[in-house]
């Protein structure tokens, strides 16, 4: 079942479209995902995965106005989808049920 | 407002060169973001660079585009609409579509053919092995006539390539008239073949089936039979090593067996015989040693040579100018040697003693560049209509134009719509190929014999892309000045498009057509006219109702013993050979008063030979039917031009004059009246007629034919009987013979041809054209209805109407006449019957003839149309606006 898991790097990704709500394109996505956890992530990267996870069905994406700092090019706007949740949803209800069975006195002292 | 610096342009331009169109945009824009920030943190310098790598690491799997190609596919779908729309558009005008494909499918039909043709010429002799390294050597011979070249040469010549000469591999001599009733058991069985040296087996790469083909050609009086003819010979069993007898009693053994000649093949004989067998026959031969190598004996020989693989021509043809010049001044000839690869034989150039099939260049080009024209004529039927119906599709181009066709693929549309119209006249012409066929083979006469014109894949292939590039050939024309049009023009106001100012171009085109067609008939009718003139032509003697016999070696006295006793037989006459028919012998005489010599036509027959032709004596006595030439006496009778070559002025006085010949001493009897013993290319010139005597038991007899007088009747009956009669003298050769009449029209069966072949052109040229008329007077009439109908209502007659609309067209077929005339006539008389030195005036009534026709058939047309249109009623046409 290694395809309906979502990967590290996806999750965060999609955690992030879902965060940003209206303003998920792909550089807000870098900015945000530095910004929230400290980890310097190429642009290159991103698009990568944005790219697979919309082949996935998980977000989708539609063309916004073009900006002058952009070279007069269009954004692109991601949106995560129905699916999307389900497996952030999954993914979560995973570890949660993982955390439940891990006494606690394992973090003591940290 | 901060003015953005954007990254350099061609780092642009280089990635929405990989990048798929889809992920180009969103993903260039991220990467100017970046930019600007690096910009203005670390400096313009290090921007560009993270910009420049940034564009490079993005070549993944994901964001390269698919290939060109696979996007084209969206091509398919576009071609398909073409496709569609242009079959409805061609089924909607049934009456231009029907005039477009009947067209092209008749000249099409031309077109197939010659290119049937051209295909299986060149397909000819390719089958040897090295047949780009052979040649065959030829002769031009000069002399005061001027220059003539022969496909023959010497045995000499031959001989001493193959002794002397550097970087020839190999030489065959080949040597026409190996002719024998061979005969094995009780079947006799003539056979007809050369005698070719043993080089032949190694120059060709004819095949094999039993036996060694060198061993055997170098072997004296061995024998060499093609599998057909040894079947003939031996039926089932094998022929090797068995031997046969011919009619002279020499003994054959046959030593090899060779699969029978390929079809297209310029050497095609049913034997080999030895050339070594001819050396041992004529050993002892009263012509003297060795006559047949002779410088000047170059008539019935065949030389062709295998070059070795790194030796030029060119330094082939050095050796030759050599040898042909040390002979020349051995033998005061003036012979120039030169070589024709094999491949070119047929088709090939015009030359003499081709000793086989043959195929002129020429007649190939002409029938390459007729059918070239015919098509034109046709294509232009295609664009002319296309462009006057353009008004009409002008709508749907502006539509497709607005949804974003680009100007290629409005061309396209148009280029295709043509294509597959000369697609549907393919498959017609496809079908009239197949009934032309048989017409166009018979029609050129001995040059066809040599075809079948069988079709093979790589011929019907052709057919294909002929058929297309008519197609785009006939609509480029039209398709460009569709795709040409503006959108704006053509959906704000149809009338702005200036398609009329192309009328003069397809005035042009009409003009073209009917000179085309009136030059055709006007050819066809010259044509004939020569043709039946030559027919008719007074040859100074009697034709009517003889008919000549080939004696086949046969003793003349058996033949006319039998022959006399069938009623039906007026009279009967031997002669050397027949006159006017296009062959000619020669004989050297010499005048011991004069000291003059001269090579002088002649003809050796029977005393009551002149009687039987009614040949005018003038001066002098026929022959003396019990006279036995002798040594010192032979008779001759001459005719009125030799005498003249002789400075002999009075007839009377010439009787009992001497000439020198071969044969002994020539004594004049008679003098008779000029005669055309050529044909009408040839001028009257000096005959001399020999008093012959010899009988066939010897090799070279004095006559080879029977000249049998019929009484008027039962032609047929009497044929019968003298088939009865050769049949008892001779069981083994077939009977052999034709009027005289049929015999001439058979020598200006090349002139037939080419009036049979000018005819159907023309006839096919006219078609083309009245169609191309009928569609445009068409498209006029009812481009000009309405106007018609208001000009009736404001009370023009019928008659007006008429004159109106047909008047322009008759200026042009007038304009075609006028082109037509002059160059019908300069052309036939300043070319094609040049040759022809009798021959009757091209007057006025062939080319006034020609134009008749063609201006009723062009008024016909304008005038059914036209009336249909006059005779509208006026409120039909314009109650609906």
């Amino acid at each position: 079942m290694k395809g309906e898991n979502l990967g590290e790097f996806e999750e965060i990704v999609l955690l992030t479209i879902a965060a940003l709500l209206e303003e998920a394109y792909s550089v807000a996505v870098c900015d945000h995902i530095e910004e929230m956890t400290g980890r310097r992530v190429k642009l290159g990267v991103v698009h990568a995965v944005l790219n697979r996870m919309e082949k996935k069905g998980y977000i989708t994406s539609e063309l916004g106005d073009p900006t002058r700092e952009r070279g007069g090019k269009r954004k692109r706007f991601f949106k995560i989808t129905h699916a999307g949740k389900i497996a952030l949803l999954k993914s979560k209800e995973q570890r949660d049920r993982l955390w439940k069975v891990i006494p606690e006195s394992i973090f003591q002292g940290i | 407002m901060k003015k953005f610096e954007s990254p350099p342009k061609w780092m642009d331009k280089f990635m929405s060169f990989y990048c798929n169109e889809l992920l180009l945009e969103d993903l260039q824009g991220d990467l100017h973001e970046f930019y600007h920030r690096n910009l203005t943190a670390r400096g313009r310098f290090i921007a560009r660079l993270i910009y420049f790598f940034d564009v490079l690491k993005f070549i993944r799997i994901y964001t390269v585009k698919t290939p060109k190609l696979f996007r084209q596919m969206n091509y398919f779908a576009i071609f398909k609409n073409s496709f569609k729309t242009s079959l409805r558009s061609i089924y909607r005008n049934k009456l231009f579509s029907g005039i477009n494909i009947v067209g092209l499918s008749i000249s099409m039909s031309m077109g197939l053919l010659v290119i049937s043709l051209f295909m299986e010429l060149s397909g000819f002799d390719t089958f040897h092995e090295d047949v780009d390294r052979i040649y065959r050597v030829t002769n031009t011979v000069t002399d005061e006539d001027g220059s003539e070249t022969y496909a023959s040469s010497s045995i000499l010549a031959g001989q001493i390539i193959e002794e002397e000469f550097t970087g020839v591999e190999a030489v065959a001599i080949t040597r026409n008239g190996f002719r024998i009733d061979a005969s094995y058991g009780d079947k006799v069985v003539p056979i007809r073949g050369k005698h070719v040296t043993p080089g032949f087996s190694e120059v060709f790469s004819f095949e094999v089936l039993e036996g060694n083909l060198k061993r055997a050609l170098s072997e004296p009086n061995s024998l060499v039979l093609t599998e057909k003819a040894a079947t003939k010979i031996f039926g089932d069993q094998s022929g090797l090593n068995k031997v046969v007898k011919s009619g002279e009693g020499r003994s054959y053994v046959i030593k090899a067996i060779l699969k029978d000649f390929p079809k297209k093949s310029h050497i095609n004989v049913e034997a080999l015989c030895s050339f070594k067998t001819f050396e041992e026959e004529n050993k002892d031969s009263s012509w003297g040693k060795k006559w047949y190598v002779k410088w000047r004996a170059m008539w019935s020989n065949h030389v062709y040579v295998l070059l070795n693989e790194n030796y030029s021509v060119e330094q082939f043809q050095k050796q030759l100018d050599d040898l042909s010049k040390r002979q020349n001044d051995l033998n005061n000839s003036d012979v120039a040697l030169g070589t024709l690869p094999l491949t070119n034989i047929i088709p090939g150039p015009k030359m003499y003693n081709m000793g086989g099939p043959s195929f002129e260049n020429s007649i190939l080009y002409i029938l390459i560049s007729l059918a070239a024209i015919i098509l034109i004529s046709a294509c232009f039927n295609y664009t002319n209509l296309s462009i006057a119906r353009s008004l009409r599709r002008s709508k749907e181009v502006g539509i497709r134009k607005t949804v974003g066709a680009s100007r290629s693929q409005v061309f396209f549309q148009f280029v295709i719509e043509a294509a597959i119209v000369s697609s549907f006249a393919l498959v017609i012409a496809y079908a009239l190929f197949f009934i032309l066929r048989p017409f166009f083979i018979s029609t050129l006469g001995y040059s066809g014999e040599i075809l079948e014109m069988t079709l093979t894949p790589s011929i019907i292939i052709a057919f294909i892309i002929f058929a297309l590039v008519i197609g785009v050939l006939a609509g480029m024309f039209p398709s460009y000045l569709m795709s040409k049009m503006q959108v704006k023009s053509i959906l704000n106001d149809l009338s702005s498009i200036k398609l009329f100012s192309n009328i003069s171009l397809r005035k042009a085109l009409i003009i073209f057509q009917f000179s085309l067609s009136m030059i055709f008939i006007m050819s066809a009718i010259i044509g004939f006219k020569q043709y039946k003139y030559m027919l008719n032509f007074d040859l100074g003697y009697t034709t009517e109702n003889v008919l000549n016999m080939s004696l086949s070696k046969n003793d003349y006295k058996t033949v006319e013993a039998e022959l006399r006793n069938i009623p039906q037989v007026k009279d009967l006459s031997f002669s050397l050979m027949i006159p006017s028919v296009g062959s000619m012998y020669t004989i050297e005489i010499k005048d011991p008063i004069l000291n003059d010599s001269l090579d002088v036509a002649y003809n050796k027959v029977s005393a009551n030979y002149l009687k039987l032709h009614e040949h005018d004596l003038i001066a002098g006595s026929n022959f003396d039917e019990s006279y036995v030439n002798s040594e010192n006496k032979t008779q001759i009778i001459v005719n009125k031009k030799l005498l003249e070559r002789f400075q002999i002025n009075d007839p009377e006085k010439a009787v009992g004059r001497k000439f020198k010949m071969d044969e002994g001493i020539g004594t004049v009897v008679g003098v008779i009246n000029d005669f055309h013993f050529g044909t009408t290319e040839n001028e009257l010139g000096p005959f001399l007629f020999v008093l012959g005597q010899g009988s066939g038991q010897e090799e070279w007899p004095d006559f080879y034919h029977a000249n049998i007088k019929l009484n008027k009747g039962d032609v047929k009956e009497a044929i019968n009987q003298i088939e009865a009669a050769w049949r008892r003298v001779d069981n083994v050769h077939p009977f052999d013979a034709i009027f005289y009449s049929e015999e001439i029209e058979r020598t200006y069966s090349f002139l037939k041809s080419l009036v049979y072949i000018i005819g159907v052109l023309a006839i096919i040229a006219i078609s083309i054209a009245t169609l191309g008329l009928l569609g445009m007077v068409v498209f006029t009439t009812e481009t000009r209805l309405k106007e018609i109908s208001i000009r009736k209502i404001l009370g023009a007659t019928e008659g007006n109407l008429l004159v109106l609309l047909g008047k322009s067209f008759m200026i042009l077929l007038c304009v075609a006449a006028v082109i037509s005339i002059p160059v019908t006539s300069y052309t036939f008389n300043e070319y094609i019957l040049q040759d022809y030195i009798y021959r009757p005036k091209v007057g006025f009534w062939e080319l006034a003839g020609g134009c008749m026709i063609i201006f009723l058939i062009g008024l016909i047309i304008v005038f059914s149309q036209t009336i249909i249109a006059a005779r509208t009623n006026p409120s039909k046409t314009l109650r609906s606006e």
